[in-house]
C-alpha cells in the first residue's frame, strides 16, 4: 500500500450470537425470595419498594419484619404474590419442576439443627447479566474477548510448551510471555463491544446439576448391577438465555491494524507495541483459532456425556449435524463456536492437557435428573452474514420447543399490569369522588352560613338578638357535668341581655322578654335554667318586661 | 485572522454499550465499587469530559493520518510530510491545536487558533428525569474476573461501575470559523466522530465498553444526520 493513501486502520466487523446450549453469564446478582414471586409457572421480578401495598398489608410487612424471622419474610412475599406480582419490571419462565419446589418448599424448615438453628432453602437464583434499565439480557464482551484469548493463546503454546514449568501461580507470566501484556497484548486492538439483544430474548429459571463423573478418573462410565453408577452433586438454581434463538444478539467488533510503515520512534517497542505474530490479522484468523479450540472440545465433552447417557440426546445429535453442515464456513473463519460463561467447565478455559476436571455441570429442569440435561454455554457467532442461516434455522426451529413463550409471558404481565392500573384508577377515582362530595358538603355548609349571616344583617338590632339567641341556644350542647362550659355559655347570655336592658328601648325589650319567657327557656333547654342560674335569668326578665 | 462565525455542533450520545471513563481513586471503600466513574460533585449524575471526547477523536484522525507516532502531531511531522498527509496533518492541528509549538511564530500564523471546544456532556435532561421517577440507578456495576488458563479458576474477581447501555448525553461542541477556513475541517471533524463510533470510548474499549453513536446531530440547529449517516471515514 502506499503510504499516504488514507488507509483503514479499523476494520469493522458486525456480529450476530446465536446460543446453541443454555448460556449463565453472571452478573454477581440474586433473584432473593424479597424480589421475586413465582406464579403460573413464570418468575417475576420486582423492587419491593415499588408494591401498592394497602395500609393492612404494609402493617402485616412491618410486623413479619420486625420479627426477624427468615421463613415467614419468604411466605409474605409468596403470599402476597400477586400484589408484588403487579408491579414486577421483569418477568421470566421458570422450569416447571423449580415453581413446583418453590410452591412447595418457600418458607418452610427443612432441618432444625441441635443448636436450635433452623435451617431452609434461602432460594436464591444467580441472575444472568442484564443491563439494569431495561431488565434485557446481554452478554459481556469481556466473555467473548476471554474465551477467544483463551484459543489464541492454545494456539501460542502449540509445541512450545514445557509442561514442567508452568503450573498456576506463573500462569499470567506464561500468558504474557506468549501474548504480551497490557501495551503489547496483541488482543488489545481487538475491540469489540458487549453483546446486545435483538428484540426480546428468552431466559429461563433452571437448575445446574454437578455430576460428578462416578470414580472413574479416565471418565468411563460405571456399571454396578446394570444401572450406571453415577454420584450426583449440588444443584443450583441459574437464570439462563436459552438456546434455539436464532441471531439472539448482536455486536459490532473493530480490529485495528498497527500502520506503522512510517516507523515514528518509539521509546520502548517491547513494552508498548504487540509484536508482530501476536497481532491479529482479521477476525477470521481469530474465528479459526476459536473453532480448532472449541470444535475439538465439544467433540470430546459431549462422546463422554453421550457415553454416560447424560446430555438429552436430540440436542446432540441435532447440534453434531448442524456443526457438520457448518463446517465449510466453521473452517473458513466466517462463523466461530464459543463457550462462555459459567459452568463451561475448566477444560473449555485452559490449554489442552492441563485442567482435569472430574465434574461436569448441567442444565437441568428438575433437580433430580440425570438424563436429558444440557452442557452449558455453546453458541455460534457470525461474522458478517451476507445472508440468513438456513441450516441454523432449522436448527433453531428444531430445538425450539423447549422455549417459553416469551411474547405471552411479557404479554402477560402487560395485562397484569394494565388491570393492576385499572384497580388503582378506580381507587383513585372513588376517593377522588369522596373529595368531590366533601368539598359540594362544606360548600353548602359555606353558603348556608352566608345566608344566615345575610338574614341577620338584614334584621333590626332586637331581632337580630332573638335570632342569634334562639339559635345559640338551640346549638348549645348541655351537658350538666360540664360546669365550665355551662357557666360560660350563661354568663355570655347573661351579659348580652343585660346590655339589651341598658341599650334597647322598652319596646324592644318587651319583645325579647316574650321571646325568651322562662317557660320557654325551661322547654328549650331542659335542665339547665336551674338554682343560681334561674334566678339570674329571671331577675334579667324581669327588668326587660320593666318590672 | 479574523473571526468569521462559530458553529455550534450538537447530539444526542447515546451509549451503545456500559461507558466506564474513571473518576480516579480518592477514596477507598470497603465492599464498595473498586473503579468508579467520572461524576458531577453536585448532582451526582455521570458525564462525559470534554477531554476524554477530543483526546480520543484527534487520536484516531492521527491514526488515520498515518503519521501517528507516541506524542500528539505538531510542527515536525507537519514539515516533514508531504501532499495529502500534510493537509490532513494541517486538519489536525487546525482542529485541535497545536499547544506544543506555540513558541514559532509562523507556524502559529500559519495554523492559526485552536478551531473546536469540546463541552462537557452531561446526561440528558429526561433521561435523568425518567431514571428518577422509576427509582433506576444512574449506573451499573459489571463483576468481571480473570481466567486462568493454567488452572482454569476465576482470579481478581472485581466490579467497574458503568454508565448502562441506552443512556443519553447532550454532546455539544463549537467550531470557530477564521477567514480561510473551507468546508473541510468540518468534514474531517465529522469523520472523526465517526472513527470514534467504530472504535470506543473510556476505559476497557476492547471488552466490549464504550460504545457509542450519535444521534439527531445538527449544525446550528440544523438536522444534518443523514450527512453524518453518510460519512465514508476511510473513504479518499
Amino acid at each position: 500500500m502506499e503510504r499516504n493513501m488514507p488507509q483503514a486502520f479499523l476494520q469493522h466487523y458486525q456480529l450476530f450470537l446465536t446460543p446453541l446450549s443454555p448460556l449463565h453469564l453472571g452478573s454477581g446478582e440474586d433473584y432473593e425470595p424479597t424480589n421475586y414471586v413465582i406464579e403460573d409457572g413464570a418468575l417475576y421480578a420486582f423492587d419491593p419498594s415499588q408494591a401498592a401495598l394497602t395500609p393492612l398489608q404494609r402493617n402485616e410487612l412491618l410486623e413479619t419484619a420486625k420479627r426477624g424471622d427468615i421463613f415467614a419474610i419468604q411466605r409474605y412475599f409468596k403470599k402476597h404474590g400477586s400484589v408484588f406480582a403487579d408491579c414486577a419490571h421483569n418477568v421470566v419462565g421458570v422450569s416447571r419442576a423449580l415453581a413446583d419446589n418453590y410452591q412447595e418448599k418457600l418458607g418452610q424448615v427443612a432441618n432444625r439443627e441441635r443448636s436450635g438453628n433452623k435451617v431452609g432453602n434461602n432460594f436464591t437464583i444467580e441472575r444472568t447479566a442484564i443491563n439494569p434499565h431495561n431488565h434485557r439480557p446481554y452478554i459481556p464482551g469481556s466473555a467473548f474477548k476471554g474465551c477467544l484469548r483463551t484459543a489464541v493463546l492454545e494456539r501460542l503454546s502449540d509445541g512450545n510448551l514445557s509442561r514442567e514449568r508452568i503450573d498456576q501461580r506463573n500462569a499470567i507470566r506464561y500468558e504474557s510471555n506468549l501474548l504480551g501484556s497490557f501495551a503489547s497484548d496483541g488482543l488489545r486492538l481487538l475491540k469489540t463491544a458487549d453483546f446486545m439483544p435483538q428484540g426480546l430474548v428468552a431466559t429461563q429459571i433452571q437448575y445446574a446439576t454437578q455430576i460428578q463423573y462416578a470414580t472413574n478418573h479416565k471418565k468411563q462410565k460405571v456399571v454396578k448391577d446394570g444401572q450406571v453408577v453415577r454420584a450426583k452433586g449440588v444443584t443450583g438454581r441459574r437464570e439462563t438465555i436459552q438456546h434455539g434463538q436464532y441471531r439472539a444478539f448482536v455486536a459490532d467488533c473493530t480490529l485495528q491494524q498497527l500502520l506503522l510503515a512510517h516507523k515514528p520512534h518509539i521509546k520502548q517497542p517491547d513494552k508498548s507495541l504487540p509484536r508482530k505474530p501476536v497481532q491479529p490479522k482479521s477476525l477470521q484468523q481469530l474465528a479459526l483459532d476459536a473453532n480448532r479450540y472449541h470444535i475439538l472440545r465439544f467433540e470430546a465433552e459431549n462422546k463422554i456425556l453421550a457415553d454416560q447417557e447424560l446430555v438429552d440426546p436430540a440436542w446432540l445429535q441435532h447440534t453434531r449435524m448442524l456443526l457438520a453442515e457448518l463446517m465449510p464456513q466453521l473452517n473458513r473463519g466466517n462463523i466461530m463456536l464459543v463457550r462462555l460463561g459459567k459452568h463451561g467447565g475448566a477444560e473449555s478455559k485452559t490449554i489442552s492437557g492441563l485442567a482435569q476436571t472430574k465434574t461436569v455441570w448441567l442444565a437441568a429442569q428438575a433437580a433430580g435428573e440425570t438424563h436429558g440435561l444440557l452442557p452449558f454455554g455453546w453458541a455460534l457467532i457470525e461474522i458478517d452474514p451476507q445472508s440468513e442461516n438456513n441450516a441454523l434455522q432449522d436448527w433453531c426451529r428444531q430445538n425450539s420447543s423447549h422455549l417459553h413463550d416469551i411474547q405471552a409471558i411479557q404479554s402477560k404481565l402487560a395485562g397484569r399490569k394494565q388491570a393492576a392500573a385499572a384497580k388503582a384508577a378506580a381507587l383513585r377515582a372513588e376517593a377522588e369522588a369522596a373529595e368531590q362530595a366533601r368539598i359540594a358538603e362544606a360548600q353548602a355548609e359555606q353558603a348556608a352560613a352566608a345566608q344566615r349571616a345575610a338574614e341577620l344583617e338584614a334584621m333590626n338590632p332586637t331581632e337580630r338578638l332573638i335570632a342569634d339567641w334562639e339559635e345559640r341556644l338551640q346549638q348549645f350542647d348541655f351537658d350538666s357535668r360540664n360546669d365550665v362550659a355551662n357557666s360560660a355559655f350563661f354568663n355570655q347570655m347573661k351579659t348580652a341581655f343585660e346590655q339589651a336592658v341598658k341599650e334597647f328601648d322598652d319596646n324592644s325589650k318587651q319583645q325579647i322578654a316574650a321571646a325568651f319567657s322562662f317557660k320557654k327557656l325551661e322547654v328549650i333547654k331542659r335542665g339547665f335554667f336551674v338554682g343560681k342560674r334561674e334566678k339570674e335569668i329571671k331577675a334579667i326578665l324581669r327588668q326587660l318586661r320593666g318590672e | 485572522m479574523q473571526l468569521k462565525k462559530i458553529d455550534i455542533l450538537e447530539a444526542k450520545l447515546v451509549l451503545q454499550t456500559g461507558l466506564h471513563i474513571g473518576a480516579g481513586d480518592s477514596e477507598i471503600h470497603i465492599g464498595g465499587i473498586d473503579n468508579s466513574v467520572i461524576k458531577h460533585p453536585v448532582s451526582g449524575e455521570p458525564y462525559i469530559p470534554g477531554s476524554s471526547l477530543k483526546g480520543k477523536i484527534r487520536s484516531l484522525l492521527e491514526w488515520k493520518s498515518g503519521a501517528v507516532q507516541e506524542a500528539p502531531l505538531g510542527k515536525k511531522e507537519y514539515d516533514s510530510a508531504k501532499d495529502e498527509e500534510q493537509t490532513a496533518i494541517k486538519q489536525i492541528l487546525q482542529l485541535f491545536g497545536i499547544s506544543g509549538d506555540t513558541q514559532s511564530e509562523d507556524f502559529q500564523k500559519e495554523i492559526g487558533h485552536t478551531r473546536v471546544s469540546f463541552w462537557d456532556c452531561a446526561l440528558n435532561k429526561d433521561y435523568a428525569e425518567r431514571l428518577r421517577s422509576d427509582n433506576l440507578p444512574f449506573t451499573e456495576a459489571k463483576s468481571e474476573n480473570r481466567i486462568n488458563r493454567i488452572a482454569g479458576t476465576a482470579e481478581h474477581p472485581r466490579q467497574t461501575e458503568r454508565v448502562p447501555a441506552g443512556a443519553e448525553f447532550d454532546f455539544k461542541l463549537t467550531i470557530k470559523q477564521f477567514d480561510n477556513d473551507g468546508e473541510d475541517l468540518l468534514k474531517t471533524l465529522l469523520k472523526g466522530l465517526k472513527l470514534l463510533e467504530l472504535d470506543s470510548l473510556g476505559g476497557s474499549g476492547s471488552r466490549g465498553y464504550g460504545k457509542v453513536a450519535f444521534e439527531a446531530l445538527t449544525l446550528n440547529g440544523e438536522d444534518i444526520s443523514a450527512d453524518f449517516d453518510q460519512t465514508q471515514p476511510f473513504a479518499k
